[in-house]
């Protein structure tokens, strides 16, 4: 696995056919070094507080249970307006970017370091063949709000160059988050092994 | 005392709304100037000098009323900011006038289009003295359909209703070719049958010409911009409707349209064009650049449009990649399972009008600095 650097990166989306698709690349100097600038998007999912005690993935046993979704609450801003993140709270956001990868880059995002020393964290990694917006599970994780201004860039991502080509979208399993232009709440509850696990705590 | 206490309300809601954080600074100003009516309006009912109308006074705060629904609606955060700019794009053709897109997002599988009454604003200006300089395009559409953009398509027929109104482009053709001379329209009586008819039939089978004429125009409307995406969707969203007083056969609509996509010569499509010359505003014809979308939605990508014509020639394109992915999907299609189909069309239409947005507002910022 080999990290790619400026000059490859701009090669690569210069040639969105058999390179790296990002869109909109609104400054050419987001390319750094070895990594590209991204910026948060518009849409956003903002965690809320239920009556419920938890999220629950698997119904208890009498008890109905709450969509995801429904612990979270969205809105939209423009490019320009302002987003406050407060302390502890999750906020489910995507870059303003739409990237689509090819079958042998593989890509790393994290947290701009200007924008971790505010607090922020971000973490994602996105598989060889990915398409969409990229996925970003803002937290703020200090005792300040940190208010951000909608379409600067708070990230950054490496791409890594692998051998062998994979084939991220081939039918064989489901893709829960291909192709999204805004935040998606887990689908974690579609994970096969629940059901599984679930059938062995119940075992004697 | 409930009209005053309706006012008070109204006023509260307009002060909450005006809290919001708007999509647009024109907003505020129209909320501000809504909001110098209600206050106004208060100020005369108390008067002993200079009272107003208790009867204008009411139709005045009904109308405000109505008005701010569609302005809580704008203000969810959850409107398709991206349909409503292809159809300011679209609607700026139309109008000098300063408008402003107002939008309620409906629990019912419904789309409309509402104007703010002339005579509304007329009466505020001359019984209050408040010139509100912005008109309301109000529209509505359900709620399931916000991030589907394809499916909002019936919105640019409601922007023909809205342009038609706005421009008197029926009742000018109407002058033109009067309903006992002009061309004949299917699903009706003959100009000449009607022209036959006694005064109280003839009236009435001429209400029911300008209620045809009225649908035809918005159908000629939308096709100049979305070409066959609304016939499309329409096929699927109300199939196979007959004739009514208000509205042609499906049929009827879809054989004009067919006209006007091949340029086929129609009459009642010349007779629009001609009242359209008569008022002095633009001709019916295609707006839209077809685009072949294989290389970008069919890689799962968006489509950057380039100019309005690419913008507005997505919806057909996309519509027609749509069906056509839905029918036989190909490439890393067929590994999406229906729904999936329906919505990577739908958030790829949707990001490549959102990234046009983007990269138009982000040009326009740095050329102003």
């Amino acid at each position: 696995m080999r990290l790619l650097t400026s000059s490859e990166l701009t090669a690569s989306i210069a040639d969105p056919e058999n390179g790296i698709f990002l869109d909109p690349l609104l400054r050419s100097d987001q390319i750094g070094s070895v990594s590209i600038d991204l910026r948060v998007g518009y849409d956003f999912l903002v965690s809320v507080l239920t009556r419920r005690p938890a999220i629950e993935l698997v119904a208890s046993a009498g008890s109905r249970k709450r969509g995801v979704q429904s612990y979270f609450q969205e809105t939209r801003r423009r490019l320009g307006e302002r987003f406050v993140l407060y302390p502890h709270q999750l906020v489910l956001a995507t870059t303003v970017e739409y990237l689509s990868l090819p079958e042998n880059l593989y890509a790393d995002i994290s947290v701009r370091s200007s924008y971790a020393r505010l607090g922020l964290g971000v973490q994602t990694s996105l598989q060889p063949g990915w398409r969409g917006t990229i996925p970003l599970e803002l937290f703020n994780h200090g005792n300040t709000p940190v208010e951000l201004i909608v379409g600067s860039c708070i990230c950054q991502a490496r791409f890594f160059e692998i051998d062998e080509k994979v084939q991220y979208v081939n039918g064989t399993m489901e893709r829960k988050y291909f192709g999204a232009i805004r935040p998606v709440v887990s689908k974690a509850e579609r994970d096969a092994d629940l059901s599984i696990l679930l059938k062995m705590g119940q075992m004697p | 005392m409930l009209l005053r206490s309706n006012l008070r309300l109204l006023l509260a809601q307009l002060e909450q709304l005006a809290e919001t954080p708007y999509f647009s600074t024109r907003f505020e100003a129209y909320i501000s100037e809504l909001s110098d009516v209600i206050v106004r309006l208060l100020e005369r009912l108390q008067s002993v000098d200079n009272p107003i109308n208790l009867e204008l006074a009411a139709t005045l705060a009904d109308h405000i009323w109505f008005l701010t629904r569609f302005l809580t609606g704008s203000t969810t955060k959850q409107i398709p900011y991206e349909v409503t700019f292809a159809i300011e794009r679209a609607v700026k053709e139309w109008t000098d006038r300063e408008l402003l897109i107002t939008t309620a997002i409906l629990q019912e599988s419904n789309f409309y289009f509402m104007g703010g009454s002339e005579a509304f604003f007329a009466a505020v200006e001359s019984e209050l003295q408040i010139v509100i300089a912005s008109r309301p395009v109000q529209i509505a559409l359900p709620y399931i359909y916000r991030h589907k953009p394809l499916f909002c398509v019936p919105l640019f027929h409601e922007l023909g209703h809205f342009v038609d109104n706005d421009n008197k482009i029926v009742d000018t053709s109407l002058l033109l070719s009067p309903a006992t001379s002009g061309p004949d329209l299917p699903d009706l009586p003959t100009s000449a049958e009607i022209a036959a008819l006694p005064d109280l039939e003839r009236s009435l089978a001429t209400a029911e010409v300008v209620s045809h004429r009225q649908e035809y125009f918005a159908d000629l409307f939308s096709a100049s911009y979305v070409g066959n995406a609304l016939s499309g969707f329409l096929q699927e969203f109300c199939p196979d409707q007959p004739k009514s007083d208000s509205h042609p056969s499906s049929v009827s609509r879809d054989k004009l349209l067919a006209d006007f996509s091949s340029g086929t010569p129609n009459p009642v499509i010349e007779m629009f064009q001609e009242a359209l010359k008569a008022r002095g505003l633009p001709e019916l014809r295609a707006r839209a650049t077809s685009i072949a979308l294989e290389a970008s939605f069919g890689n799962v990508r968006p489509f950057t449009p380039a100019s309005d014509e690419e913008l507005f020639g997505l919806f057909e394109s996309a519509w027609n990649f749509l069906q056509t992915q839905w029918a036989a999907p190909t490439g890393p299609w067929v590994h999406f399972p229906e729904d999936d189909r329906v919505r990577l069309v739908n958030d790829l239409t949707e990001k490549s009008i959102r990234n046009h947005m983007l990269v138009e507002g982000w040009n326009a910022s740095i050329d102003q600095q």
